[in-house]
């Protein structure tokens, strides 16, 4: 796979980097050192009406050994620093990658699809042309990007698992302080030495001996006391006997394990990390104590070979785990014997670096290969393949013998090759052959066989800043046909340094800060207070304001939602739009309607009751995504106007309504003394007065949603001025208007009986609750009645259709639970009082009202 | 291909040492500012996010937002700030602000009587209808004029004692006390999210481990 010289139509990015930083280099800033941008695209996103601009960059990295395409937003244009860009999606190239064209779907036929993994596909726009030079056109971001989907993914790749996607990890979400972090690692990042002292013996199914054997001459080796044992051994014990009884042989093990504590060094105390075993194949962590606080994600695997690659007397245990910054792995294993089967260790090498696998938090796993420090050591069995006519080494031989015999050695030779460890490096050899013995000497086999000795026990190493110290056989242990074999290693442990890396933090998390905190979007509005001045009822104003986006980026803003009425302005409002985005420089109005109607007026006068300032309609939440909110007062001073007000209150005035102020009806509506300066409003008074000398059928329909007549304002005029002129609208305004002051004010004018007068069975049962309303209520029942009455009687009015609208309106309630029959009720008692039964009941009580009103 | 294996300590925001030091753990929390109109609410916030004062802070007609992160041992504690509108018209839109913040900042100016009971209001106010853990801080704003005080220190303070409010003087204008009043609700703050850190035994097996509550 070549890297970091795909620059597109043959351009490179050092031939390019004249004092003007391209995009291209802008881009690669965002991303590390093994990480390499491979072309750029230019997309943008469509939101709403706007366009987002944007840049979609295909890049590798060289440790995920993975392509992913990051894309960007584009904050400010031309791109000029790397902080212009902000990461808002990432697709790793995976199986699952796709990247679709559909042209029939959209506007416009330049748009494509990117897809990864679960998520929904994401759209992605084109123009024509370029605007920056280095920028690829799409059919050839296309071509680029499936050849790298092919080549990774539709191939056959053995080791799958070497691949990783796990560098994007600091570019989704809140990568940006781990991405700085990473950047200034160097400030933070130390290096610590630790001893790691690796061993392995091929123990040749010989029992743990009591304490009078010593192991260590080769486990207590060296001047300076290990942080880190890795003692590997192999055939452990494997008798049939044994390996069918698996309490039997985790016994040996338990026994092995304590044996070989006691023989480490003497300078240190240690405790066993881990150990993991694989029938006779077993590894061992033992760390100094006061090293174990400092080891996370300590894991343990295995992989059986050997007979139908499952029993285990073959293949490798390993152990894995994080020393402060540095991930460490260390590999036991006991690979196919015989001198001739030298493919098949290479096999066994190769089945065990690929399936050996080690969880991660979520869904990754790591590999062997994923660590900083391997340690591969064990029973490797490559044996010396010389020439025929050669002479076997004496036991005592030499290190020039030894250097003659390793240039026969099979896994020097495998490994020139690349057939196995690749990427391990051995250190020099000094010692003598390790296999194979006579047990009990130093005397290589005087067997039937008479094996070639071999140096089957072996220690490698892979990864970065680690230094061999010693690498021996020891002939003084005699106990197995093999000698064992240990390697000393000063590791570099990467270290967090945490003065340092506090301090560094601070000054990232400050930096992250800074910027999210001045790329914050904002808005300006023109004005914050929205003055509508004098408000009348059945009036409606407009005011418009204008916002408009100042700041290097788009901009989405809405009205917040208030929890007091559960929408974003009060009902006598109405805000337009009520959400937009505004893109860079950009400003746009937002209009403000208020009107006062027969919907929203009982809730007005309420809040007026209520409210610390009367003036203030409402108060609006401009809120910008992201960023901060913007209180619109909306204030406007309503004229008060009879309808809506209650009986009581309209009794209370002593000139007309329209000559308060609103203070002073606010007084009015705040008392609640029955003390009335007219036994019923004048308002309704007039309204009937009237009413009752036109003829027709005048109430057919009513419904408070639908839109008042054209001379309603005029009447609404009339009534609040208690004007002597001729009334100024046709009969059925007069009628709209009657039903409007019935049912705007909150109470209906039969509360509180209306549970009880719906539940009464004959007049003279409802008339005991009428009694008891307040004199208003009682006089203006009292006298609509009687018009209503008479206007049957004359058969301008349907006494039924009178009824049914009269009695929704009168026994109006505000209870959901309204029983099924509630209409025809409504209608039963309407009819009761509106039928000629007793007219002398009803006159008497009017002649009272009626006397009044002529003074 | 991956020859260049990476340590994996970044792939893990909640990696837990097994002593009980954390790697990198984060919490974020809302925290609002209240208190009567020209206190200094915003003054505190700009002091403690931008280190900056203004004579003259214009008067917040809204709600500003400002993040500010600071560390508390190894924990990155991430403030999301709603410095609200001290005037009293706004006080109805108030509980949008507080509601499911996790702390609040009620500020109080030492040289006005009115805002100090105009604070005892909201500390009410918050007892009452914000969320039961919140965590409140009173801050008597503007120390550096405390020549011309007329709220006594141990005034405020015993009433923050039996209210279990935290407590401090503070001044935007000098810096006083500005950072350690964040830092100290910082620390009264739980920080145990719902991702506690995995803690590896030596024998392999994992067991979920959940910090203590509070830093100390």
């Amino acid at each position: 796979m070549e890297r970091g010289s795909n620059y597109p139509n043959g351009a490179d990015a050092s031939a390019a980097a004249v004092p003007v930083k391209t995009t291209l280099s802008i881009v690669q800033e965002r991303f590390k050192a093994d990480e390499t941008v491979h072309l750029i695209f230019e997309a943008y996103q469509i939101k709403g009406q706007e366009h987002i601009e944007g840049l979609l960059a295909l890049v590798s990295s060289a440790s995920g050994g993975t392509y992913a395409i990051i894309s960007f937003s584009v904050l400010r244009t031309p791109l000029t620093a790397s902080n212009d860009l902000k990461i808002n999606k990432v697709f790793p190239i995976n199986a699952s990658f796709k990247l679709t064209t559909d042209s029939k779907a959209s506007k416009t036929e330049q748009q494509f699809d990117l897809c990864t993994d679960d998520d929904r596909p994401t759209k992605y726009y084109y123009y024509s042309m370029r605007t920056d030079p280095l920028a690829v056109d799409f059919n050839e971001f296309c071509a680029k990007v499936n050849t790298c989907k092919k080549t990774m993914w539709d191939a056959e790749l053995p080791s799958e698992a070497a691949l990783n996607f796990r560098w994007l990890d600091d570019y989704r979400e809140i990568g940006e302080v781990k991405h700085e972090l990473k950047k200034r690692e160097s400030e933070y990042i130390i290096y610590k030495d630790v001893i790691v002292y690796c061993a392995t013996w091929n123990v040749n199914n010989k029992p743990c001996w009591d304490n009078k054997n010593t192991l260590r001459p080769w486990l207590a080796s060296g001047k300076r006391a290990p942080d880190i044992y890795a003692i590997g051994l192999q055939e452990l014990e494997n008798t049939a006997r044994a390996m069918l009884n698996g309490n039997q042989m985790q016994m040996f093990a338990t026994q092995w394990v304590r044996k070989m504590l006691e023989n480490l060094h003497d300078d240190m105390e240690y405790e066993e990390l881990q150990s993991v075993r694989l029938s006779g194949i077993m590894l061992t962590i033992f760390v100094r104590k006061n090293l174990r606080q400092h080891i996370v994600r300590c894991r343990v695997n295995s992989v059986a070979r050997g007979v139908f690659n499952t029993l285990g007397n073959k293949g490798g245990v390993a152990v894995s785990f994080q020393l402060n910054e540095a991930s460490m792995c260390f590999v036991n294993s006991h690979l196919a014997a015989h001198m001739g089967n030298v493919a098949e260790r290479n096999e066994d090498y190769k089945a065990i670096d690929d399936y050996m696998r080690f969880e991660e938090n979520g869904p990754q796993v790591r590999t062997i290969n994923d660590h900083d420090h391997i340690f591969w050591l064990g029973d490797l069995n490559y044996r010396i393949q010389e020439p025929n006519g050669q002479q076997r080494p004496g036991p005592m031989s030499d290190a020039q013998t030894f250097e003659l015999m390793l240039q026969y050695d099979q896994l020097r030779t495998e490994m020139s090759y690349e057939r196995c460890f690749k990427g391990y490096t051995e250190g020099e050899i000094k010692f003598a052959p390790t296999y194979k013995y006579d047990v009990g000497t130093d005397t290589y086999d005087t067997g039937e066989k008479q094996r070639a000795p071999a140096y089957c026990d072996r220690v490698l190493w892979k990864g970065k800043l680690i230094e061999q110290l010693e690498y021996n056989g020891v002939m003084e242990i005699r106990e197995s046909d093999h000698k064992p074999v240990y390697a000393i290693f000063r590791v570099k442990i990467k270290t967090r340094d945490d003065d340092k890396y506090r301090k560094v933090l601070a000054e990232v998390l400050k930096a992250v800060d800074k910027r999210e905190n001045d790329s914050q979007p904002q808005i300006t509005t023109d004005r914050l207070n929205i003055e509508f001045g004098v408000v009348r009822f059945n009036e409606p104003a407009i005011r418009d304001f204008n916002v408009s986006n100042d700041c290097p980026q788009q901009v989405d803003f809405k009205f917040k939602v208030k929890d007091s009425h559960n929408d974003i302005c009060e009902k006598w409002l109405h805000v337009d739009p009520r959400a937009d985005s505004l893109m860079i420089d950009s400003a746009r109005s937002i209009r403000v309607r208020a009107l006062i109607d027969a919907n929203s007026v009982t809730g007005l006068l309420k809040m007026i009751c209520t409210a610390v300032d009367k003036c203030v309609l409402d108060i609006l939440i401009l809120h910008v995504r992201s960023g901060r909110d913007i209180f619109i007062t909306v204030t406007g001073e309503y004229q008060p106007s009879c309808f809506g007000l209650s009986m009581e209150t309209l009794c209370r005035t002593e000139r007309p309504i329209g000559e308060y102020t609103l203070d002073e009806v606010k007084q009015l509506m705040l008392d609640v003394t029955p003390v009335y300066r007219v036994p019923m409003p004048r308002e309704y008074f007039l309204l009937i007065d009237y009413l009752h000398n036109q003829r027709g059928q005048l109430f057919q329909s009513y419904d408070r949603r639908q839109p008042l007549s054209s001379q309603f304002n005029a009447v609404r005029d009339w009534l609040d001025s208690w004007s002597n002129d001729p009334f100024p609208g046709t009969p059925q305004t007069a009628a709209e208007a009657l039903l409007l002051l019935l049912d705007l004010p909150e109470q209906a004018l039969l509360e509180p009986f209306v549970d009880d007068l719906l539940a009464s069975r004959s007049k003279a049962d409802a008339e005991r609750y009428i009694d008891l309303l307040s004199d208003p209520k009682r006089n203006v029942f009292k006298h609509l009645c009687l018009f209503l009455c008479e206007g049957v009687e004359r058969g301008d009015y349907d006494a039924n259709n009178v009824a049914t609208i009269f009695g929704r309106i009168l026994l109006r309630s505000s209870k959901c639970n309204v029983t099924i029959d509630y209409h025809s009720r409504c209608n039963e008692f309407m009819q009761r009082f509106i039928r000629i039964e007793n007219p002398d009941t009803v006159s008497g009580g009017n002649g009272h009202g009626g006397a009044s009103l002529q003074t | 291909m991956a020859t260049t294996p990476r340590s994996g300590s970044s792939s893990s925001g909640a990696a837990q040492r097994p002593n009980g030091t954390s790697q990198n753990k984060s919490c974020q929390f809302k925290l609002v500012l209240l208190g009567e109109s020209a206190v200094g609410k915003s003054s505190l916030v700009l002091r403690f996010v931008k280190g900056q004062f203004h004579e003259y802070q214009e008067s917040t007609i809204g709600a500003a937002f400002l993040t500010q992160t600071i560390c508390i041992e190894d924990t990155v504690v991430k403030f999301e700030i709603w410095d609200t509108a001290g005037q009293e018209r706004y006080h109805s839109l108030a509980p949008m602000y507080y509601r499911g913040a996790q702390a609040a900042i009620v500020v109080y100016d030492i040289q006005n009587q009115d805002s100090f009971q105009r604070a005892k209001t909201w500390v009410k106010e918050l007892h009452k209808q914000a969320s039961p853990n919140i965590v409140i801080a009173l801050a008597g704003n503007k120390a550096d004029l405390s020549n011309i005080r007329v709220v006594e220190f141990d005034e405020a303070k015993q009433y923050a004692e039996e209210n279990g409010l935290l407590f401090m003087e503070t001044s935007a204008k000098t810096g006083m006390n500005v950072n350690d009043i964040f830092l100290a609700i910082a620390k009264k703050l739980p920080k145990n999210d719902n991702n506690p850190g995995t803690v590896i035994k030596p024998n392999g097996n994992e067991s979920t481990q959940t910090t203590n509550n509070c830093c100390k």
